[in-house]
């Protein structure tokens, strides 16, 4: 469906130039659900707005690599053609649905413009589907809510619009940015539901990301867990929870509070802090905070290779398992 | 034993203004509705809810950052309600803040030192000398190189800048340190670092805690006992192991089931609770009981009036008439 | 013993480099604009310390024997700007011009900013009752024609060159006051003002010590572009003879003598117009070159 080559994509800032993402590569089977998990810096966001084309041109730019969505190259398409297919097979939502909204027109007419936008329809017609698509994501009393600006509903609500507008094209391929970041437990769980449910019906392929192993866990069938700009590990989600390959990823899980697990005991922290993009450490962007690192790890960059079949790692000692304590 | 902090019945409503000269009250949030509770020496009180239900404002008033509208907070015995200048002022030594965004809650024009070294040159620590000499201390006792003295916050990480606020907070040897989510700006490997450095500190220091966070997994880790919190009220209260293990409010059971456990198996053979969505309706006039309207248990006394906190078993309370399954 | 000895050599070693206002600094030398108008104002400064050696001439003395000989000369090599109605050289009295209009306006703003900040911390920071009453004394001040105030002021006050900055920054206070305020106000919503609040922090320290340093950075782009502003005061009100007196040299005067001669002698309007003009332009260069550097959006 959707296969990522070797992406990289440069920032230009005052203070110089960084290397959001670097040679990004993954792809995601129809019908899938691939979960990105990283933390601030990781370039997990960066990665998404690139497979849009939403990046801003003045900061930031692909330096190299291929996005194939179902064999055609995104970063090749003329405007004309990126239009038709943003929004109408490949969809995204955002983590704020505040800011995503226009503020000043209602609910109805953001949400019957899209519909407009993707399907030859009158004014009537759309109207019609905008109300079907509002009670589909569970907003009571869609007939009203059409008239209601995005200010006038709570942010669970919001999100639900923001879905509706999605799907109000049928996309094949649904991008959900921290969608439930900014949202409360309760409605979080009622969002991811809904998203799921959604995905169900209209067999789209999503790709989730979010910093939360948990909804990984939740939704998601893979798993591409990315670090500085990197990808660092890749698998199905029960194998890459279960058996993980990279110590990185064995620290996030090593490090969570979890809700089922009683109190006692010290929660086992990943050393340091992630590292500033615009000064990336030597060989394995990793190794200042590994418990395992030697001194290869230091001098030499692992690749982000195949360890078992459909698992990949980027670790000099994935494939063998020999990890040794720290000792550089 | 006497709690070392005791709430009683606070209230505080913050009154919606209209007009610049001539102000008229239009309306008022009920921010906090009448919440009581106790603290006691060496424990940690964790106090959950979602966005809105008031547990900041809780924290606020016992720091005194907000004034409350009625009701009453005793530190040690003495009430510290609506204490003003030197008494005021003394108390801060011994009731303090940590804040959630470490973004925010640090003085960019300052150095790290003179941060940490702010609360001691208020209350008269001593020399220069003496200070820095003690703020070096506790740059370490937090995790913080010397080196780090005459930096500015821009150039700390999120969880180093945690670490500075935590510093400021524990400069004076409080009895009482109010965690206002302290960790939910920071990145999931930095938490666990965070969380460990608390634990730390309040062996070292012996410390209390009020664990204010909408993270149930967080406070799972760090709390002795544990409130929630909706729409200004307390519904239910208990030791930590009870709450999690058998909660008996609705609305905790609803929260409980909506985090996600990063255990694949785990998700997929849960049962969650699913709530009605929301009316977040804070400054409206609620009749009966406040979750009513999301609650799938809802009956015709639950419209009528609302239900009190009650001792069900021991030390566990329960703001339901019909709690547990 | 040791350890403390160790802490003190390390506390003695540091070095304190304001960073933030490096970084502006970086930023502002970066901006084109701003360094032109960084150079206009050095400019001004260096011609108006230096008067003395720069001048050729008596700016104020009248040769009462050589007057009708040297009046109204064009420019030349002699007088480079040429010479007035009584025979003084225009260069050489644009030059220490420039000192009466550096003085003017730099007083002025500076008066400005002290009533401005002082009444804008209080307005920000205690909010309620005072705020609304000292707005709306400043609106009264924004009602009243600037000219007019000023020459109500000065009637009252009297002539000299310091009821001239005196009538400027009283006038002038209430725009940065209200700058300030605004600033202050989004500041105390941080979390460092309720850190410092919850450590007992007096209102005096938190103004000084966190709120100042943190909402000054708008009024120093507004008092920077206001110094312009003064100067041009400055010199309409010497423009219309209640500002400095003759014989002072000062450009806004020297552009009311030049009146009657605009088509016979162009040059006693072209050159204090100039002036003025190149004067003001380098300080609202100046300021708007400093807005872009502190603004922290563009920091990243």
């Amino acid at each position: 469906m959707l296969e990522v080559k070797d992406l990289t994509v440069d920032f230009h800032l005052l203070s110089g130039n960084l290397r959001a993402v670097d040679e990004v590569s993954f792809s995601v089977e129809k019908g899938e659900t691939l979960g990105v998990v990283g933390e601030s810096g990781s370039g997990k966001s960066v990665t998404a707005l690139t497979l849009m084309r939403l990046l801003p041109f003045s900061i930031g730019k692909v330096v190299k690599g291929e996005i194939l969505f179902k064999g055609e190259d995104i970063l090749k398409m003329s405007d004309k053609d990126l239009r038709s297919i943003r929004g109408n097979r490949l969809a995204m939502i955002f983590q704020d649905p505040m800011a995503s909204l226009n503020p000043v027109l209602t609910i109805g007419f953001q949400l019957t413009e899209a519909i407009k936008t993707h399907n030859r329809v009158t004014r009537k017609e759309a109207k019609e589907k905008a109300v079907e698509l509002l009670a589909q994501v569970g907003i009571p009393n869609p007939c009203n809510r059409l008239s209601d600006y995005p200010h006038q509903l709570s942010g669970g609500m919001r999100q639900r619009v923001m879905i509706a507008m999605a799907l109000s094209s049928k996309p094949d391929f649904l991008i959900a940015d921290e969608p439930t970041t900014a949202l409360d437990v309760t409605v979080e769980a009622e969002i991811l539901e809904l998203l799921m449910k959604l995905k169900e019906k209209y067999r789209t392929t999503v790709m989730l990301i979010t910093h939360n192993l948990g909804i990984v866990a939740r939704t998601a069938s893979f798993i591409l867990v990315m670090y500085a700009g990197r990808t660092y590990e890749y698998g199905p989600v029960d194998e890459v929870f279960y058996h993980p390959l990279h110590p990185y990823t064995q620290g996030l899980l090593n490090s969570l509070t979890r809700i089922d697990k009683k109190r006692g005991g010290r929660l086992k922290p990943i050393l340091g802090s992630p590292p500033s993009m615009t000064n990336v450490p030597s060989g394995c962007r990793f190794h200042p905070r590994c418990n395992y690192a030697q001194k290869i790890c230091r001098e030499e960059e692992p690749w982000f290779e195949e360890v078992t079949k459909g698992r990949f790692s980027r670790c000099h000692f994935s494939r063998d398992g020999n990890f040794k304590a720290r000792s550089i | 034993m006497e709690p070392l902090l005791k709430v009683v019945d606070l209230v505080k409503h913050f009154p919606i203004e209209r007009g610049t000269i001539f102000k008229r009250q239009s309306g008022v949030v009920k921010a906090v509705d009448g919440v009581s509770f106790d603290i006691k020496e060496g424990e940690t009180l964790g106090l959950v809810g979602e966005s809105g239900c008031g547990k900041t404002t809780i924290g606020r008033c016992i720091v005194g950052l907000e004034r409350p509208t009625s009701g009453q907070i005793f530190f040690n015995n003495s009430d510290i309600t609506f204490l003003r200048g030197k008494e005021f002022r003394r108390l801060r030594k011994e009731i303090q803040i940590i804040f959630q965004d470490p973004y925010s809650s640090l003085n960019p024009r300052m150095t790290a030192g003179e941060i940490i070294s702010e609360p001691l040159i208020i209350h008269k620590f001593g020399s220069d000398q003496k200070v820095k000499e003690k703020v070096l201390d506790l740059m370490e006792s937090v995790g913080l190189k010397r080196e780090h003295y005459s930096r500015y916050p821009h150039e700390f990480s999120g969880g180093q800048r945690q670490r500075i606020g935590i510093a400021r907070a524990i400069a004076l040897n409080p009895r009482l340190v109010v965690c206002d989510e302290p960790t939910s700006a920071l990145d999931v490997s930095i938490q666990a670092q965070v969380l460990n450095l608390l634990v730390e500190l309040k062996e070292k220091f012996k410390l209390s805690y009020l664990f204010i966070s909408h993270d149930l997994s967080v406070v799972r880790y760090l709390s002795e006992r544990v409130a929630v919190m909706y729409l200004g009220k307390l519904v239910e209260l208990a030791e930590n192991e009870k709450l999690y293990s058998q909660p008996l409010h609705p609305y905790t059971q609803a929260l409980l089931s909506a985090v996600p456990v990063p255990d694949p198996n785990k998700e997929r053979k849960r049962k969650r609770v699913v709530l009605k969505s929301g009316l977040s309706d804070y400054s409206g006039v609620f009749s009966g009981c406040r979750f009513q309207p999301r609650c799938w248990k809802a009956k015709d006394i639950c419209q009528q009036k609302e239900p009190d906190l009650e001792e069900i078993e021991a030390n566990h309370f329960v703001r339901c008439y019909f709690p547990g399954n | 013993m040791e350890d403390a000895l160790v802490k003190g050599e390390m506390i003695e070693k540091e070095v304190l480099t304001s960073t933030l206002w490096l970084d502006v600094w970086k930023r502002l030398i970066r901006n084109r604009l701003a360094l032109l108008g960084l150079f206009l104002i050095v400019l001004v400064f260096l011609v108006a310390l230096l008067a003395d050696f720069i001048a050729p001439y008596d700016p104020i003395k009248i040769n009462s024997q050589t007057m009708a000989r040297d009046s109204l000369l064009s420019p030349s090599f002699r007088h480079l700007m040429g010479t007035d109605l009584l025979g003084r050289d225009v260069f050489s009295r644009i030059v220490y011009g420039a000192r009466i209009s550096l003085v003017v306006g730099l007083a002025a703003v500076l008066l400005m900013v002290i009533i401005g900040l002082f009444f804008g911390a209080i307005a920000g920071y205690y909010g309620g009752w005072l705020d609304s009453l000292l707005m709306r004394l400043a609106d009264v001040f924004f009602a009243f024609p600037y000219v007019l105030g000023s020459i109500a002021l000065i009637s009252v006050l009297g002539f000299g060159i310091q009821n001239v900055i005196l009538a400027i920054g009283i006038l002038g206070w209430p725009s940065i006051a209200r700058v300030f305020r605004s600033s202050v106000l989004q500041v105390k919503q941080s979390d460092y003002i309720a850190a410092a609040r919850a450590l007992g922090a007096s209102d005096l320290r938190i103004i000084l010590r966190h709120i100042l340093p943190n909402a000054i950075a708008p009024v120093i782009v507004y008092a920077t572009m206001s110094v312009g502003g003064a100067i041009i005061a400055e010199a309409a009100l010497s423009f219309l003879g209640i500002g400095v007196q003759p014989p002072t040299p000062s450009w806004g005067y020297m552009l009311s003598e030049s009146r009657n001669y605009i088509f016979t002698s162009p040059w006693l309007m072209i050159f204090p117009g100039l002036a003025i003009l190149l004067t003001v332009l380098g300080f609202v260069l100046l300021g708007d070159g400093l807005r872009d550097a502190l603004d922290p959006r563009l920091k990243e």
